[in-house]
């Protein structure tokens, strides 16, 4: 009975297979997308805003923030940008691999994630996966899977897909993966690198935040900053409710969304803020209550989104 | 065999595969995207290989089986909407029906590893031998897998429902 009953599952679950025509046109599209991509020059982009810093644990603990006027505000004279609050890294890498660069960071209430890419490669938006280094601090996978390794005075766990990742939680620490793809010697790459991690007092500057959510979205927060080619970015908010039962997306970026949106809009400096569409046939844990418009305008409205500062692109350590 | 002529007999097939090892249509299309986009430029040499659907299966199982996609994934267990629009089954009787989609949530609520070996076993009838090849670990672990799966997936499944009054014939 349940044997049949798992079969009869299995059967409905792949009548919901998306059709070949739409992946293929997508391929095709990735292809094109790619050799514009090598065809662009990559830099930093202008930068001049002003914005008031408060730490980044401030308002993930839903804390008001002490001011929430606009800041979009830009001249030629204007002084170096100011991050909208700053978030500790709590633990960095001591040692990289030669010939990759930093390409992105996102700053989570546990901590936060940085990667390296191969030198000329930008961070994909497409969900796709470059070739390069990252270390997630407060991260941690959903099984005990791998074998044992000695990271420091612990012992972590080491997985070989096509990555290699390095998992472990340093004592009193929050737990930590090292992630490889790409490189030559992979493994001895994430374990060296796994092994070079340090505590550190350093912080990132966070260029987005929200002064109000609904509280159902209350939960754990990330901030994430993603450099485009030629200069662009985007900077996407998140937050979760626990078990992600509830996901609240806010994103601002230098292009017009491409895919659908609840709400968008352009500045006068000319960021596009946007909440994307929730997917109509997303079912989770619980029911979806994605923002209503009331919700979505006042949480446009009020966003603090500051030109970030990008000269760490291509940084190293 | 070029990789347009792959594309145009195998794609449809790797969808389902790759659907019913996700859970998740799609979070299937993504991976399907992301490991056909590695392999095309690699072509020649894939399809050198005697199968080369069997290596790219393999490709969408490791892919599923990073820590990104598990990230993703536990945000989506299951596209009810594109179900109910993929299969009319309107002969079915209304209990048999929320047994199977019960059946669906229990599959999806099954820890990654446990849900491919199921999909695997059931979907494709692979034995665990071929899984574990598939998996790349040791059949004696494919059958740890199952076993933890199928108890799950029993326990949960509630008793059939009897009627007031009784059975009868």
């Amino acid at each position: 009975m349940t044997d049949e009953l798992i079969q009869a599952a299995y059967e409905k679950i792949a009548s919901a297979a998306p059709p070949p025509e739409r992946i293929r046109a997508r391929l095709q599209a990735r292809s094109r997308s790619h050799r514009q991509r090598r065809a662009v020059l990559a830099g930093a982009g202008a930068l001049g805003a002003t914005a008031l810093t408060v730490p980044f644990v401030h308002f993930l603990r839903g804390g008001s923030p002490p001011e929430t006027a606009p800041i979009d505000a830009v001249t030629a004279s204007a002084p170096p940008p100011k991050p909208a609050a700053t978030a500790p890294l709590r633990y960095a890498l001591g040692w990289l691999p030669a010939g990759v660069g930093e390409q992105y960071r996102e700053a989570t209430t546990d901590g936060g994630t940085r990667t390296w890419l191969l030198d000329g490669l930008t961070y994909p938006t497409d969900y796709t996966v470059a070739k390069g280094v990252t270390l997630a601090v407060g991260e941690r996978s959903e099984d005990n899977a791998g074998t044992p390794v000695t990271i420091g005075d612990v012992t972590g766990r080491l997985v070989v897909t096509d990555s290699s990742f390095v998992e472990w939680t340093p004592k009193g620490g929050p737990t930590m993966i090292v992630t490889v793809y790409g490189l030559p010697g992979s493994t001895e790459v994430a374990l060296r690198m796994a092994r070079s991690v340090r505590p550190t007092r350093a912080t990132i500057p966070v260029w987005i935040r929200s002064p109000w959510i609904p509280d159902r979205f209350r939960g754990s927060t990330s901030a994430r900053l993603i450099p485009l080619a030629g200069g662009g970015w985007r900077q996407e908010l998140t937050y979760a409710a626990p078990r992600f039962t509830q996901v609240l997306r806010i994103v601002a970026g230098t292009a017009k969304p491409s895919d659908p949106t609840q709400l968008q809009r352009q500045r006068p400096d000319g960021t596009w803020l946007w909440i994307p569409e929730h997917p109509a046939d997303m079912v989770g844990l619980e029911p979806f209550e994605p923002p209503t418009t009331a919700e979505a305008t006042r949480l446009l409205d009020e966003l603090v989104c500051v030109t970030p500062d990008l000269e760490w692109v291509g940084g190293r350590l | 065999m070029t990789f347009e002529e792959f594309l145009s007999a195998r794609l449809a097939a790797l969808l389902r595969y790759a659907t019913v090892l996700a859970c998740d249509p799609h979070l299937g299309e993504d991976i399907v995207q992301e490991v056909l986009a590695r392999a095309q430029p690699r072509w020649d040499r894939i399809a050198r290989a005697d199968v080369p659907e069997a290596y790219l299966k393999r490709m969408i199982i490791n892919e599923l089986a990073s820590w990104r996609r598990r990230r993703a994934a536990r945000v989506v267990p299951m596209s009810l909407a594109a179900l109910e629009a993929a299969g009319p089954a309107a002969d079915d009787p209304v209990a048999r029906l929320d047994e199977r989609d019960a059946m669906i949530r229990r599959i999806a609520g099954l820890p990654l590893k446990q849900r491919i070996v199921v999909a695997l076993r059931f979907y494709e009838g692979l034995s665990d031998d071929e899984i574990a090849d598939q998996m790349g670990c040791r059949p004696v672990t494919v059958r740890s897998h199952a076993s933890r799966a199928l108890a799950t997936l029993r326990k949960q499944f509630p008793a059939p429902i009897v009627p007031l009054g009784g059975l009868h014939d």
